[in-house]
């Protein structure tokens, strides 16, 4: 015992511990060969997703070596869950979420590379709790909702980091409502197609920068129609081939929601932007809004200074 | 001395390992096993032995994914982590990678993961040469990337593309504090999110341009500060986010450029103090923050 403690300890110093001899597993596995019996090491994986959680320290990883599918899964704390980009790490519920996260307020998670494809009654990603939310890499296809972010007021931020993402053939694509918390989310090269309803739907003190994506085919591209301190910041995106290309309106005329658009095309909209009670929009004026059956319906552009 | 005496004199002089080329490329696996040769056959368990196999200005390759120790590079190499491994460094204390070489070295870290389990540090650059940075993820560290160098007379590069640096103290720390010292960084693609310190704190002797990059979510967005020898930081394409400060300049020996930006829903927008150089050019928004300039701008023609 004593020769073994010491040949743990020598390879520990030179960091050559596998990750689940240590007293904290940093790193655990999944494969569709694997097993939930296993130690969900790189030598003995586990099945499922949540197998791997369990046995993972707070802050670890979770790695999927093959691919194929596997099983829904519950988040309660700071992880990343990563599948290179030559598996194809999927999650195809027949009902209810794929992915779950019920974290602590102070929780990080991260999600890389994993492909989330359902019947319409499902939700591909449910925010539910948590810090933040790095989603990176990701294709939600044929979810009721593909990213949601809906709590109850609490006083809590929540931020959404989303990524190299796209999100097609469901109802909504991101649909975020705090109830009046904050949340701030930042969109970068999303595509967020062909659902019927909006791609993304925001209530009231949420922010969202979209930087260059891509909203098409939607019902609407961009929807914050109620309550009040939202914004929306829009940096080269194309919004195009939807009902309403950008829906906003406030419930008050005091701290009203606003969307500012910066080199964006908005084209092939039935209306490009409708305007409801008490919207802003406004404009660096280098934006290209032409081409929808109506441009500008039910309100007019407020020009931002270049500086 | 006799024929035979001879013979092993010659033998002994070809097999001496001094005279033995080293590998163009060695490679690295989590089923490997440190030893002299870290070939395709017979990878090496760690890169540290697999850099020190390799021949100068080779290439070190993660064959598969799985967790590795951290190491430290002093020559010319490039440590690759192809598309489809996950080859993650999670060290306890200290510095992930150390980044050490001559001045002329040329150093290539791609694809790898770095995360912190106590360690400070995810990438100390503190040699000589040009080190470049692709597909790398650094999280949790109390110093992302360090390049902070007490050199004098001395360029080195810093080469920074899609790279995520993220949740920890500071993203990166950047200076050459030598009377003439000058680091370079170019930073292209790269996002530095949700740190409690600045996203990107530039100090005397850096000059950074960054390009298409985002700050979201820190206490500080990109910082430039310095009162003793010239620092540089021009932004284009930039998207500066939900930060408390977004833009920060300060430092009697400070220049910021702003082209193209975007800086809004931050606390503070752009703080430029009276007396610096902090221009813009007529096509950036900053609009939405608490406030969105403190301070002074010179608002220039483009070209």
């Amino acid at each position: 015992m004593r020769h073994l403690a010491r040949f743990l300890a020598i390879l520990l110093t030179a960091g050559m511990v596998p990750e689940v001899l240590r007293s904290e597993v940093v790193r655990t596995f999944v494969s569709v060969n694997g097993s939930d019996s296993a130690i969900c090491s790189r030598t003995s994986p586990c099945r499922t997703f949540g197998a791997a959680l369990a046995a993972v320290s707070p802050g670890g990883e979770v790695l999927a070596l093959t691919s194929g599918g596997y099983s829904p899964v519950t988040i309660t704390k700071s992880v990343t869950i990563a599948a290179p980009s030559a598996v194809h790490a999927a999650i195809a519920p027949s009902s209810g979420t794929a992915i779950t996260i019920n974290a602590g307020a102070t929780d990080k998670i991260v999600l890389r590379g994993l492909h989330i494809n359902g019947p319409a009654t499902q939700r591909g990603i449910d925010f539910g709790a948590g810090l933040s939310l790095h989603v990176e890499r990701f294709r939600i296809n044929n979810c009721g909702i593909g990213i949601q972010l809906i709590r109850s007021a609490s006083s809590n931020e929540a931020r959404l980091y989303v990524s190299d993402t796209e999100i097609q053939n469901g109802n909504f694509g991101i649909y975020i409502n705090l109830n009046g918390d904050v949340a701030n989310v930042l969109l970068e090269r999303v595509r967020i197609e062909h659902n019927l309803n909006s791609a993304v739907t925001l209530f009231q003190n949420v922010n969202v920068t979209a930087r260059h994506c891509v909203t098409a085919g939607n019902f609407a591209g961009f929807s914050l129609t109620a309550g009040t301190g939202g914004s929306i910041h829009l940096d080269r995106t194309a919004i195009t081939g939807n009902t309403r290309g950008i829906q906003i309106g406030s419930s008050s005329t005091v701290n009203r929601n606003v969307v500012r658009l910066n080199q964006c095309l908005i084209s092939s909209n039935t209306r490009g932007i409708l305007f409801f009670a008490n919207a802003i929009v406004e404009t660096m004026g280098n934006n290209v809004i032409r081409g929808n059956e109506i441009n500008l319906s039910g309100g007019t552009l407020t020009d931002l200074p270049n500086l | 001395m006799s024929i035979v005496g001879k013979v092993a004199l010659v033998s002994a002089l070809l097999i001496t390992p001094e005279l033995v080329a080293q590998p163009i490329r060695t490679f690295v696996s989590v089923w490997g096993t440190d030893n002299s040769v870290c070939d395709r056959a017979n990878p090496c368990r760690t890169f540290s032995s697999a850099i020190s196999a390799v021949a100068e200005a080779g290439e070190v390759v993660a064959l598969d994914s799985g967790g590795y120790s951290g190491f430290t590079i002093n020559k010319s190499v490039a440590v690759i982590v192809p598309d489809d491994v996950h080859a993650a460094v999670a060290p306890t204390a200290g510095t992930a990678i150390t980044v050490n070489p001559p001045a002329s070295a040329e150093v290539v870290l791609r694809g790898i993961f770095l995360r912190s389990l106590g360690a400070t540090t995810g990438v100390g650059f503190s040699g000589g040469g040009f080190l470049t940075l692709e597909d790398v993820v650094v999280q949790g560290f109390v110093t992302g990337i360090a390049a902070e160098r007490l050199l004098d007379n001395d360029l080195a590069r810093l080469s920074i593309r899609d790279t995520v640096v993220r949740n920890g103290t500071d993203g990166l720390r950047i200076s050459s504090t030598g009377a003439n010292g000058r680091i370079d960084a170019s930073i292209a693609s790269s996002y530095f999110d949700g740190h409690s310190g600045n996203a990107i704190a530039a100090g005397a002797g850096a000059r950074v341009n960054l390009v298409d990059s985002t700050a979201a979510g820190n206490d500080d967005g990109f910082t430039l500060f310095s009162s003793t020898t010239p620092a540089h930081m021009n932004l284009e394409r930039c998207t500066v986010v939900f930060n408390a400060r977004g833009v920060i300049v300060a430092g009697s020996q400070s220049q910021m450029r702003i082209s193209r930006c975007v800086i809004t829903q931050n606390e503070e927008g752009l703080v430029a103090l009276p007396g610096l150089v902090c221009e813009t050019f007529f096509n950036n928004t900053i609009a939405g923050n608490d406030n969105d300039i403190n301070g002074i701008i010179d608002q220039v023609e483009p070209d």
